[in-house]
């Protein structure tokens, strides 16, 4: 599904990703964990395509070659990022902002349009798998949501627009740990055998729910270390720094 | 005509100001000034040299006068007021700070009255090199203290009455390079005077400048800060205060022109008004095409005593007019990666917090004056010179509330 | 987005896709540029007495009104054109401009069936329809074509009410009294250089009276159209809503694409009595002239509302995507007690567009109180500029004044300024405003294409949203249509 080889990225000159690869099968669940600063939050904005960054390399999704898409091309290729940091949009409610996405999103997959009645039920029967009250759905795109909410409305927009690959950018973040259980099992029931995700974290808590098939780690721009689940509990154990010091 | 030791007056002086050519509220930054109106069958002051009209007072001397002739760069302005004070000038100071000095201790330098009657202009000019830094204090002295004046007077608007004297200084500044200036400022302004002040700042790439200005008094004060940003990544700051009482007449007025990437601005005038009298906040932001990235900030809050409380609290005499407050914060943007904000309020003391103080015992005005120096403190509390922190409670606490 | 410290944040780069579609924006096609064939009637151009008098006999009007136009003209003779708003205006030629144009066969129709099928035609295409059967909504509709009035719809079924609602000219003649009493009370002819010139030659417009204690039960709308090449547009509307009366009253306007300037210059009076409240909505979509300035229309006009009676409403809301010079201030002077006064704003300035727009608000009455929101969008060359007066008297004590202004910026050539004015003479007065300018965020922008939206829909989106508190405010019908016509000026940059 997702291929990528010797990719490097930088800012003003600053190289933060340094030959970096990775291959992502349909159906599987990554992880990558990592320091401060190893480049994590770089990779899935490359991915996504935020404008500012110089890349070089290649990535294949799906047989294609993203880095020729717009990040609107990349969404309706089915790629979705569940940011980080959220952004507000005044003014235009979560329903609306969904309808103009998804519709988008549907009509580019040769999809017809959703009528209104089925839009409504679909948006209800998702918000639902988040715990998200519906009273949400007026209120306009992450204003005044809690971190917690905010987290829970970019799972939601992940469940409404049924991605290929979903990449989570540090999702558990700043979530409590009811909140963290609802998001790992919205996450978990749109687990199929032809989606993937790449999950973006510092801790394990968030991978005792997902159970990940293949755990990276990320140091210096480049993944120093490739394993399965054991690998997560090894580093919870005993931090990054050994593995730090293995590669000096 | 009339020479002072400096060389930079011009040969020919009229004996009377060219008012014709003075700026009149139909001008948009003296909408609510009129100067030729003012200055009216006021005679031009020629001056002399046995009373120089300035004096510094070095805790330090540091800096060394570039004596007669004009500074390296002088920094011209091309409005209204530049014109009047270049045709008409008794003389004024020029400072030089050569680049990298720098001291902690302020230069002051104090402007005393130079005639009783008439109208006179001085020009100066302070040019700080690279990386220099400095802190200079202004203050105007007055013969009449100020602690005498009322705060609660029936007094005429200061612009009813006649005016005996008109000063006005024109302070031309150059910043060069990482040149970093603070000016502090308290101008004074008694019944029957007019104070008039301009500053024309020229910054180069990242220098600093912060103008602190406290103007009080129940005549008419004009401050004028002008700022050019012409290199990238300078900073300015601006904070005002305006106490006007007795019918006095403060306006203060700030242009900051940035030209350049990555400038920085942030303003806060603060202003009380009391009964008959005016306070005028006038703000022109202005960001050119190319100053992208530039951030600025420009706050105008307002308080206005209100003579009914004041009525209420104590059984006053006579006819009071409420104080005026006029605000007008612009922002003139042409670039669009920039982030502009403006706010303004205009409002008057709280009542509840009025009547707190009273269920404690304290006296109606004694809590007015309370409340009132509290909304003026966080404007005194930055100013950046501990003297002059202290002078301003002073004065402020030596009005008659009563 | 990274938390690390030691990632810095990318520079965001202007995505020379945004420029593109941002130039396509500026100067995208205008929908209603096109010109009908009307058997026409023009007065030849030029302005004088003699103009004026033939105005006012071809309408059959009293020497009463003749004679204030004349007051009016020979005032406007000693006035200039107003020089302080952030405006590049060219010299008006008001010598060659004609001052009345009519469609010949314009005696005022009582049925739609006898209207010119060109006339009924002009209007489908822009819209509007015409046959009431089709008012889906029950708007009633006074339908202006250059200088006259050509049908008012609903007329009977609101005269059941005792609500009047016709052209201007017909209240002439048919209320001589109410005009009367309330001409120029609002907007007196000595206001401006051009309430001076409309009061000289103003041609028709709409009359509104709601009586006492009526609440009109449909939304009452004009749609002014300029036609006739050469000509310029002054009409005048006059709405008076007696004591507990309310009415909502809705105002479109298109023009030809044409590369020569033509002027409108409007006035529009209200007045509410007690307890009454009119609402007063536009959506100006006149032409703006092409990318480089070419063409467009000059709206120079002057609205004002008086609350005169205690506790009376006059709110403003108007979208302003039109015209190539926009000079107008919709203000409220709150004469009575507990008035209130609103101004609702979205004015979009692209191309080569200027907008110098706000409002004024005056506080006469105690206990009066007043918000401002206004959203400027500017784009292209356009250069967008709110002006803005907030006045409380010595007289008006306890005033509330709320203003929220604010500036989008859209590409580099643009320009959003704000003016607001604050005079303020009254101590128990609480005015509080904020301002802001910026531009759309770039990680708005990016947020919105990870989740499949094209950079335009994205750009529609959020504008959109930035001006909904506005946009809200509008009756239903023009709320649809201010949303399309901001949104076809997106669409029209599809690549």
């Amino acid at each position: 599904m997702l291929e990528i080889t010797d990719l490097h990225a930088s800012v003003d000159d600053k190289a933060i990703l340094k030959g970096l690869n990775l291959q992502i099968r349909p159906g599987e669940v990554h992880a990558i964990m990592g320091p401060n600063g190893s480049g994590k939050s770089t990779l899935s904005h490359v991915l996504a395509g935020r404008p500012g960054y110089e890349v070089r390399g290649s990535i294949q999704f799906n047989k294609r070659n993203l880095l020729d898409l717009v990040p609107e091309e990349r969404a309706w290729a089915g790629l979705f990022l569940a940011f980080q940091y959220p952004v507000e949009i005044p003014g235009v409610s979560n329903a609306n902002f969904m309808r103009s996405a998804l519709n988008q999103v549907r009509c580019q997959r040769g999809l017809p349009v959703l009528e209104a009645s089925d839009f409504l039920k679909l948006i209800r029967e998702k918000a639902a798998l988040v715990q998200l009250d519906p009273s949400f759905l007026s209120r306009p795109v992450n204003m005044g949501f809690s971190g917690g909410e905010k987290k829970r409305n970019e799972i939601f927009q992940m469940a409404m627009l049924d991605p290929k690959l979903a990449i989570l950018d540090e999702t558990d973040s700043g979530l409590d740990i009811d909140a963290l259980r609802i998001v790992a099992e919205g996450v978990t029931k749109l687990r199929r055998e032809d989606n993937s995700f790449l999950v973006i974290t510092h801790y394990q808590r968030l991978l005792d729910h997902l159970k990940p098939d293949i755990v990276h780690v990320l140091i210096d721009g480049k993944i120093m270390r490739t394993g399965d689940y054991t690998l997560a509990l090894e580093l919870e154990e005993k931090g990054y720094d050994w593995l730090k010091a293995e590669t000096v | 005509m009339a020479q002072s030791g400096n060389g930079m007056i011009p040969s020919t002086i009229p004996d009377t100001p060219p008012t014709a050519n003075w700026p009149t509220s139909q001008i948009e930054a003296w909408k609510y000034t009129d100067l030729r109106h003012l200055a009216e069958g006021l005679l031009w002051n020629p001056g002399n040299e046995s009373l120089q009209p300035w004096f510094i007072r070095p805790h330090e001397m540091l800096a060394y006068f570039s004596g007669s002739g004009s500074p390296k760069k002088a920094v011209t302005g091309s409005d209204a007021f530049t014109s009047i004070i270049h045709s008409g000038t008794q003389g004024g100071w020029q400072l030089h700070i050569p680049a990298g000095l720098s001291s902690n201790t302020p230069l002051r330098v104090v402007y005393t009255p130079v005639s009783p009657s008439g109208w006179s202009a001085f020009n100066h000019h302070l040019y700080v090199e690279q990386g220099a830094h400095l802190t200079l204090i202004e203050e105007n002295e007055e013969e009449e203290p100020l602690a005498t004046e009322p705060m609660f007077d029936q007094s005429q608007d200061a612009k009813s009455i006649p005016l005996c004297t008109m000063t006005m200084h024109h302070l031309q500044v150059h910043l060069e390079r990482g040149a970093e200036l603070k000016l502090i400022r308290i101008f004074r302004c008694p019944k029957s005077k007019a104070f008039v002040h301009q500053v024309d700042t020229h910054q180069e790439e990242g220098s600093k400048l912060e103008v602190q200005t406290v103007a009080m008094g129940s005549g008419i004060i004009r401050n004028n800060v002008h700022i050019q940003q012409r290199g990238n990544h300078c900073s300015s700051g601006l904070l005002g205060l305006s106490v006007a009482f007795g019918g006095g007449h403060i306006d203060q007025y700030s242009r900051i022109q940035h030209h350049s990437l990555e400038g920085n601005s942030h303003q806060h005038y603060k202003a009380i008004a009391a009964i008959n009298s005016t306070t005028i906040f006038n703000g022109v932001l202005r960001v050119e095409p190319q100053a992208q990235q530039t951030n600025a900030y420009q706050r105008s809050s307002n308080l206005m005593l209100d003579p009914a409380a004041h009525r209420i609290g104590h059984k006053s005499k006579g006819f009071m007019r409420p104080g005026k407050v006029n605000a007008k914060p612009e922002l003139q943007i042409f670039a669009d990666n920039v982030k502009c904000s403006h706010g303004a309020t205009v409002g008057k003391l709280n009542t509840d917090s009025i009547f707190y103080l009273q269920s404690r015992g304290l006296s109606f005005e004694e809590a007015q004056r309370i409340l009132t120096l509290a909304f003026a403190m966080e404007i005194i509390d930055q100013l950046e010179d501990e003297s002059l922190r202290s002078e301003v409670i002073k004065q402020l606490d030596l009005l008659q509330w009563h | 987005m990274s938390e690390d410290p030691t990632v810095p944040l990318p520079e965001m780069n202007d995505n020379s896709e945004e420029d593109v579609l941002l130039n396509r924006w500026a100067e995208q096609d205008y929908e209603f540029g096109f010109v009908s064939n009307i058997d026409q009637e023009i007065v030849p151009k030029g302005l004088n007495e003699e103009v004026i008098r033939w105005i006012s006999a071809r309408k059959e009007e009293p020497l009463w009104l003749l004679d204030w136009r004349l007051k009016a003209y020979r005032h406007w003779l000693n006035m200039t054109t107003p020089q302080w708003a952030h405006l590049e205006i060219p010299a008006i030629d008001f010598q060659n401009i004609s001052y009345y144009a009519a469609p010949k066969a314009a005696t005022k129709l009582n049925s739609l069936d006898e209207l010119d099928p060109e006339i009924k035609s002009t209007y489908d295409k822009l819209g509007i329809p015409l046959e009431e059967q089709l008012i889906l909504a029950g708007v009633a509709v006074d339908a202006v074509l250059d200088s006259v009035s050509v049908v008012t719809t609903y007329k009977e079924k609101l005269a059941e009410k005792g609500i009047i609602f016709c052209s201007f000219s017909e209240a002439v003649r048919e209320h001589p009294e109410l005009v009367k009493n309330h001409l120029g009370k609002v907007v007196p002819y000595t206001d401006n250089y051009y309430a001076a010139l409309n009061s000289a030659v103003f041609s028709d417009g709409s009359f509104v009276y709601i009586p006492k204690g009526v609440r009109c039960p449909m939304e009452l709308s004009t749609y002014f159209r300029i036609n006739a090449a050469g000509t310029g547009q002054f009409e005048r509307t006059l709405i008076v809503a007696d004591d507990e009366a309310y009415v909502s009253y809705l105002e479109g306007c298109t023009a030809p694409k044409r590369d020569e300037n033509q002027l409108h210059a409007a006035v529009v009076e209200l007045v509410a009595l007690n307890r009454s409240e009119i609402r007063y909505a536009t959506v100006q979509n006149w032409y703006p002239g092409d990318a480089n300035g070419i063409g467009g229309i000059y709206n120079f006009v002057t609205k004002r509302g008086l609350c005169q009676g205690i506790s009376s409403k006059i709110s403003w809301t108007q979208v302003e995507t039109g015209s190539a010079i926009t000079w107008k201030y919709p203000s409220v002077v709150l004469q009575g007690d507990c008035s209130t006064g609103e101004f609702y704003s979205v004015a979009l300035a692209a191309r080569a567009q200027q907008a110098d727009t706000g409002t004024k608000m005056i506080h006469i009455g105690k206990d009066t109180t007043s918000r401002i929101v206004s959203k400027g969008i500017s784009a292209g060359r356009g250069q967008n500029a709110y002006r803005g007066l907030v006045k409380v008297r010595e007289s008006a004590t306890n005033v509330r004044n709320y203003s929220q202004c604010d500036s989008l910026l859209m590409g580099d050539r643009c320009g959003a300024h704000t003016y607001p004015y604050f005079e303020i003479n009254s101590p128990d007065a609480q005015v509080e405003h904020e301002a802001t300018t910026s531009k759309i965020e770039e990680d708005l922008l990016y947020y919105c294409q990870q989740r499949g939206l094209s950079t335009e829909e994205a750009i529609a989106l959020i504008v959109n949203g930035y001006a909904k508190e506005v946009l809200d405010k509008l009756p239903m019908e023009f709320a649809v249509e201010a949303r399309k016509l901001l949104a076809i000026s997106l669409e029209g940059s599809v690549g």
